[in-house]
């Protein structure tokens, strides 16, 4: 669920800027095959597959409250909405 | 803000009692499950907007973006007390725990995590190893488990082992697969990995790593596999005794032997993941994140650092 959201929550922001949708965004991970071992001369793609492209890097980019508290502090001083996400877990592996 | 909502309906009868949990309550009351997963525009006076997630297991973005559009619309077009209430919550009303941030120190080698499957038959999105998901972790080795990624010969061509503690510790973490699976030691079948300077500039060396890793496990939390190999590369500056860079690349097939209902679909119990471990970048919403198995860690590692 808190893989969806991350990728949903990514996609929104995303798409608010540019025209994509959540998988026209990230077709090089669903396109790419697995290499049969692991080389020297594929080490930089199979880093590159491994790591998280710009799209998915933006949701790291904001400085998420960790609390409802904390948010709703920040928010009424600054007069503005709070989007909350609310997953099982963190910002880390899923459980 | 981006929270658990496991963690707030698991607070004590008198956290909740507080302002906080009230207001996330009072908030969620008038959505079919109250407080619950889900993505939410809320106003600073405790007004539910609207519920903004959409679509499963594929995310409507259209339908995600207009309503993101028009909870921004609405906020905006309400009175400045249906927007703010009368005042931010004081933190004597705090209801969850104020976060106790555990930062390791500078000169530790502190990598940064993710790992990512590739494609498989029948991949759906609703299974958690769908290659658009990845998982990020931290692996954090201390001042003198950082050392003995250094040959201690500084010949040329010449492989070294690498300490099996830390191949342990990458493994039992399960930092080069996709979810945080049991592992204990005895569950390591094969943990070989060979340091070998290859050249030298100065001060610096370009250090190559390469393993060969496997483990395996049946008990009652887990039954899966892990078999892979590693390659890394990492320049070493030997007066600044820091690694300049450090980049760790495995790629290696995942076997789930009892796949959940909850989580994969399909008949696929073997995928390959490619995992990536580097120096770690330190994104500002990452600061407050500790390895995930942190409290696994060495009581001798876990003492160095303090809250």
């Amino acid at each position: 669920m808190k893989n969806l959201l991350i990728s949903t929550i990514i996609a929104s922001c995303t798409t608010a800027l540019h025209a994509q949708s959540l998988i026209e965004s990230q077709q090089d991970f669903i396109k790419t095959k697995a290499p049969e071992k692991l080389t020297w001369e594929n080490f930089d793609a199979v880093a590159k597959h491994a790591s998280q492209d710009n799209q998915e890097l933006r949701y790291h980019t904001v400085k998420w409250e960790n609390s409802v508290i904390n948010a709703q502090q920040v928010a009424f001083k600054a007069d503005k909405p709070i989007l909350m996400i609310l997953f099982f877990g963190d910002h880390r592996v899923n459980c | 803000m981006a929270g658990s909502d496991v963690a707030y309906n698991n607070l004590s009868d008198t956290q909740k009692a507080k302002g906080e949990y009230q207001f996330l309550k009072s908030c969620l009351a008038g959505t079919p499950h109250g407080i619950h997963q889900g993505i939410y525009m809320i106003t600073p006076a405790g007004k539910l907007i609207t519920r903004i997630n959409w679509g499963w297991p594929t995310p409507d973005t259209q339908k995600m973006n207009d309503q993101l559009k028009q909870a921004i619309e609405t906020y905006n077009a309400m009175s400045k007390s249906e927007r703010l209430g009368t005042s931010a919550m004081p933190d004597s009303q705090r209801s969850m725990p104020k976060q106790q941030f555990i930062t390791a120190p500078s000169s530790w080698l502190q990598l940064r995590n993710t790992s990512r499957s590739y494609v498989f038959a029948e991949m759906d999105l609703f299974d958690i190893r769908h290659p658009v998901y990845n998982k990020i972790d931290k692996l954090w080795y201390t001042d003198s488990e950082k050392l003995k990624l250094i040959p201690s010969t500084l010949t040329m061509g010449a492989p070294e082992k690498v300490d099996k503690q830390l191949i342990q510790r990458l493994l039992s973490n399960s930092h080069l697969i996709l979810g945080p699976a049991a592992w204990w030691h005895e569950h390591i079948k094969q943990a070989e990995m060979s340091m070998t300077v290859k050249a030298k500039k100065g001060n610096k060396l370009l250090i190559h790593y390469q393993g060969d890793l496997h483990q395996d496990a049946n008990s009652k939390w887990n039954q899966s596999e892990y078999k892979g190999t590693l390659l890394g590369k990492a320049v070493w500056d030997a007066q600044a005794k820091e690694f300049d860079s450090f980049t760790w690349v495995s790629l290696g097939d995942y076997t789930i032997h009892n796949l959940k209902s909850n989580m994969h679909k399909g008949k696929t119990k073997t995928v390959r993941i490619a995992s990536l471990l580097e120096l770690d970048p330190k994104h500002s919403s990452e600061s407050d994140l500790t390895p995930f198995h942190w409290d696994h860690y060495p009581k001798e590692v876990r003492s160095q650092v303090h809250q």
